[in-house]
């Protein structure tokens, strides 16, 4: 077990795709927060500015790194490389758990990563534009367990989407059609209840102030979602043939 | 050993593998052949456990992924060009030593035993597809598997690396392991393949030694040139022996050089030439699945093209 992790951590940091990814992440948060958060600074702020920014920051990057937790799996398939990984383990379980164990730490450092960019070009942005902005509360871990979270969550529903799918363009579509569109247009009929689905609950948790359920409740029913579609995943890729 | 017992695989309707059963000796190169769409492929991934299907294979007594190091059991190339192809040569390979647990300098070992080791920082994505075999080739033995399984490995390659996969792979199988691989360069398979496993439309056809399958084709014979060729030919159809034309002689079928020597002698035709003509692998291959042919393409002198004048009236 403790190979395939090392191995799919190899992995990822041997392709290219996952810097890319990194850099447009990077790029997106430091620009909007230099220029949106601190030097186009209004002048009135309330004290959780500065972290409204931050949840923000987050969710509108966890996608992104979905996109990279999506790739290390449909890389595989589309690479055939799924033969090698298959024929060296004993158990296919263990490719699903390895994926997984190493999307959570990549999930941790984008976090940790995006946090820092934010604050530090928000700061960046205040100094440039010469403000200073009143005291700041940080509810650092509810910050912490909501970002983290987040990412982490939506990482974990691409890994399963890709698990099913197995096709990059196919899953990276449905990837990000669902949460838009799909559930877009369940909203209709669900109305409120909207919010038991798995991308609405999870966008509940980096609202600045909770919609339909508490925070705990959204994602209670994210990890509801995450281990069904987990079992799914599981009992598929260990049925099906390798490609 | 590899011990191939029953496998048998269906898509839909479609028997891709219909109950196989053949065992790859240790020691020996076991050639496996079928025409396009014979089932090979699907027979090596249902070997190695990555396709579903009915029976099982063994591996020295055990199914592969009871092996504590499946790896170091089997080494596979199922396809040429298996890797992400901005992954550098090197990276590839360390993920699989990783995964493995094989020493990441065993990974510069394979790369210059198969002549990458100047490409290995280069991304395999525009390698040519024998420079990519040789990438799958150091892949499939990074483990120092007992056996090896490979599909198609000569394809692409250029003559020094064929002479090397051939070479390289009656050493191993020297060596004690046992080696399946499939190739349609019969003449390259003919050198070194001991014995034949050939399958059509999934169906096992023939699983024999090399030298067994030669000497039982059909088309094994004895030739012979003689200074009166009608009047042999006279003779042999008057005894009803089979016999066809062969370059400036015949061949003769069904009988030995011995019978054929001492019935031209006893009419006193001079013997210019009389030598035993062996079949060869691409003639046994052929008649041996001349029914299971999936894909067949006509001869061009059996195709009819329409002539002008029927064209323009249809």
């Amino acid at each position: 077990m403790i190979a395939q992790i090392k191995a799919e951590f190899r992995k990822l940091s041997t392709i290219r795709s996952t810097y890319i990814v990194l850099i447009i992440a990077v790029v997106l948060i430091a620009a909007v927060n230099f220029w949106g958060v601190g030097y186009k600074f209004a002048g009135q702020a309330p004290p959780s500015y500065m972290a409204d920014a931050l949840i923000n920051s987050l969710s509108a990057t966890g996608i992104l790194a979905g996109i990279v937790a999506l790739l290390l799996v449909t890389h595989e398939y589309r690479y055939n490389t799924i033969y090698y990984t298959l024929a060296t383990v004993r158990s296919r379980t263990t490719v699903l758990l390895a994926k997984a164990a190493v999307i959570t730490v990549f999930a941790l450092a984008f976090t940790v990563l995006m946090a820092a960019v934010s604050v530090l070009a928000a700061q960046a942005g205040l100094f440039a534009g010469d403000h200073t902005l009143p005291n700041q509360s940080y509810a650092v871990w509810q910050l912490a367990w909501r970002g983290f979270g987040f990412v982490w969550a939506i990482s974990m529903l691409a890994l399963v989407l890709a698990f099913i799918v197995r096709n990059q363009i196919g899953s990276i579509v449905l990837f990000l059609m669902i949460p838009t569109t799909v559930e877009g247009i369940a909203s209709i009929f669900l109305k409120e209840n909207v919010a038991y689905l798995p991308f609405t609950a999870l966008g509940n948790l980096v609202m600045t102030q909770p919609l339909t359920f508490s925070y705990t409740k959204s994602a209670g029913i994210a990890l509801v979602w995450i281990a069904v579609g987990y079992i799914v995943s599981w009992v598929l890729f260990t049925r099906r043939d390798a490609n | 050993m590899i011990e191939v017992k029953n496998i048998a695989k269906k898509y839909r309707k479609k028997v891709a593998v219909n109950d196989l059963s053949f065992t790859v000796k240790t020691g020996r190169v076991t050639g496996f052949l079928g025409p396009n769409g014979a089932g090979k492929s699907t027979a090596m991934r249902l070997m190695l456990g990555l396709d579903n299907g009915k029976g099982e294979t063994l591996f020295d007594g055990k199914p592969l992924h009871q092996h504590k190091h499946p790896s170091a059991v089997v080494g596979l190339l199922l396809e040429a060009k298996a890797f992400h192809p901005t992954r550098s040569a090197r990276d590839h390979l360390h993920v699989l030593a990783t995964a493995s647990g094989v020493p990441l300098s065993r990974v510069d070992e394979v790369l210059e035993l198969v002549g990458l080791h100047d490409v290995a920082k280069k991304g395999p994505g525009k390698f040519s597809l024998g420079m990519s075999q040789r990438l799958g080739i150091a892949a499939a033995i990074l483990n120092e598997p007992k056996h090896l399984i490979l599909d198609e490995p000569a394809n692409g390659l250029d003559p020094e690396g064929i002479a090397w996969l051939r070479n390289f792979i009656k050493d191993y199988a020297d060596k004690g392991n046992a080696v399946l691989i499939s190739s349609h360069l019969l003449s390259e398979m003919s050198q070194v393949a001991d014995d034949i496993v050939v399958i059509g439309k999934g169906n096992l056809i023939a699983d024999t030694s090399m030298e067994r399958l030669l000497a039982e084709n059909t088309r094994s014979g004895v030739f012979v040139r003689t200074d009166k060729p009608d009047a042999l030919v006279k003779l042999l159809d008057k005894q009803k022996i089979a016999h066809e034309p062969l370059n400036a002689g015949l061949k003769v079928i069904g009988m030995s050089t011995d019978e054929v020597g001492k019935l031209l002698f006893s009419k006193g035709l001079a013997v210019l030439e009389l030598r035993t003509q062996e079949a060869s692998l691409e003639e046994a291959f052929l008649d041996l699945t001349s029914t299971s042919q999936e894909y067949k393409s006509e001869s061009i002198s059996e195709s009819k093209p329409e002539s002008k004048t029927e064209k323009d009236a249809s």
